[in-house]
């Protein structure tokens, strides 16, 4: 038996934290989702835990009210105890520059969010493998 | 507001006499004018005065030891800074004096005869310093019309530039908020499919499955934009390209996409141009597709890839015995979403001759075609520069 994945998603748009949520499914990871819609909210969030609780997985949007994805990044690689976790970028942001800039901010993965939920399924596998299948 | 500094700024007349008393009797003539009095007396001190000041007007003596007026006038005449001011020999009434200043024809030379009359001292110089009004109020409005023009042309660049931004953070925002209810209707769909799949029908499924290709539809619809949009904007990067290489890569391609496909390509080899690589290989890409999409329906299906020298200038040809089109409808060829076969007959977005001709205009060159229905289809195209 696998452990359950504990992932954060840092999303505003409700209908894509459903699909992620349809995806988690359809992909049969065990997960524990935690969501959060604002960006300075997410941050406080990740800041306050300590080593233990810190989520297995973040997925996080680009465009996000407060402070964007970029921002919450580049603050999570400054402080010592979320400068290794896991930071997928996942976004519906077609341009190249932001790809570069999320690698250049220390982002471990980046999803864009197609219109075909297929390939996020894809991707989300992908995820599991690297991220989240540990032992 | 010109004349007002003009005003305020007299003009300054250089009065050249060995003689004190005669400079006093010069400058109180000179008082009722609205003119700043500099006084020199020898060449040499002129000289001086004349490399620190700008004068509307010079009075130079003939007659003075050491350096005399027309010696110091041939100076003046030769030096660029000096050379335009007006100068007014003062004689002591030799009228053959006059042919000796070799500079004459340099223009603005009078002469006034001792002993001085009032009336003509102050005739005389009074125009020269209206000419020079004058020329300083034309110079003013010269520089300010200069001015104003370098304005606006800043001003249009910055309005350009910041329109070219507008434009890009447009885009960002359609490519972002635009797909953004395509996805919700493509995975929810998708879902209903799935999850519902026992209590739905085949009608149900089909319109779901329609749901789901016109959202994917649209997308496609959406990406095209934006690139036509960005193409626009791109920078034009020439280089060396072989498009003989380049097609035969993209018709692998198409070949490994349907390998079942049966047909004849002609490539003629060594075709170069001198243009950007990324947005040729859209060209060829976007030419070639259409070529393998409209000979799908052909039994002997041919395409070739070419090119012809019209008046020393090497024209390229991608031809194919495809569909064609009528002439008559060929003036929408180029436009964006227009079409002129059905969706179901032929896919495609409509885009992409679009996209081309956008490209080719961009490099300095053109597009035109010729064809005909069932005969097939060549499109000619330069990349000039």
């Amino acid at each position: 038996v696998r452990r359950i994945a504990r992932i954060l998603l840092i999303e505003d748009n409700p209908h894509d934290v459903e699909l992620v949520k349809l995806a988690l499914l359809d992909q049969l990871i065990p997960n524990n989702l935690r969501i959060i819609s604002d960006g300075k909210d997410a941050l406080d969030y990740l800041l306050r835990q300590d080593l233990a609780n810190l989520p297995d997985l973040v997925l996080l949007d680009l465009n996000l009210p407060r402070l964007n994805g970029q921002e919450i990044l580049k603050k999570l690689r400054q402080e010592e105890h979320t400068k290794n976790l896991p930071v997928v970028i996942f976004t519906s942001s077609q341009e190249e520059r932001d790809q570069m800039e999320s690698y250049d901010l220390g982002a471990n993965a980046y999803i864009k969010k197609l219109i075909n939920p297929d390939e996020f399924k894809d991707a989300l596998r992908n995820l599991d493998i690297y991220w989240l299948v540990k032992d | 507001l010109a004349c007002e500094r003009l005003i305020m700024k007299r003009p300054k007349c250089l009065i050249v006499d060995d003689l004190d008393q005669n400079i006093i009797v010069l400058s109180s003539l000179l008082k009722e004018l609205e003119v700043e009095i500099l006084p020199a007396h020898s060449g040499k001190e002129a000289l001086e005065l004349l490399l620190k000041h700008e004068f509307a007007l010079s009075l130079l003596d003939v007659q003075m030891p050491g350096m005399d007026g027309f010696e110091l006038a041939e100076i003046m005449r030769s030096t660029e800074k000096t050379k335009s001011i007006p100068i007014i020999f003062v004689t002591a009434g030799d009228t053959d004096s006059k042919r000796i200043f070799k500079g004459y024809d340099a223009g603005a030379v009078d002469f006034l005869q001792k002993p001085l009359h009032d009336k003509i001292v102050l005739g005389k110089i009074r125009v020269f310093i209206e000419l020079y009004n004058q020329k300083k109020l034309m110079e003013e409005s010269f520089k300010t019309a200069n001015e104003e023009l370098e304005r606006k042309v800043q001003e249009r660049t910055h309005a350009l530039m910041e329109a070219n931004k507008e434009i890009e953070a447009f885009s960002y925002s359609v490519s972002h908020d635009l797909r953004s209810p395509l996805r919700s209707m493509d995975g929810f769909s998708n879902a209903l499919l799935k999850m519902y799949d026992d209590k739905l029908d085949d009608r149900g499924r089909n319109y779901l499955n329609r749901i789901r290709e016109s959202a994917q539809k649209m997308g496609e619809l959406i990406d095209g934009m934006l690139v036509l949009s960005r193409l626009g904007r791109k920078e034009i990067k020439r280089e060396t390209i072989d498009i003989s290489q380049l097609s035969e890569n993209i018709l692998n391609h198409l070949k490994e996409e349907e390998p079942q496909r049966q047909l004849k390509i002609n490539i003629k080899p060594t075709l170069v141009t001198y243009a950007d690589l990324i947005l040729t290989k859209v060209v060829l890409q976007n030419l070639l597709a259409n070529a393998w999409k409209y000979t799908s329906k052909k039994e002997e299906a041919l395409i070739e890839v070419g090119s012809k020298l019209e008046n020393d200038k090497e024209i390229f040809y991608i031809c194919d015995n495809g569909a064609g089109f009528d002439m008559q409808y060929s003036d929408k060829l180029f436009g964006v979403f227009q079409r002129l076969h059905h969706a179901d007959e032929f896919p495609g977005m409509g885009i992409g001759l679009a996209t081309v001709k956008r490209i080719l205009t961009r490099h300095g060159g053109d597009i035109w075609f010729e064809g005909a229905p069932n005969e097939g289809a060549t499109f000619y195209f330069t990349f000039n520069h």
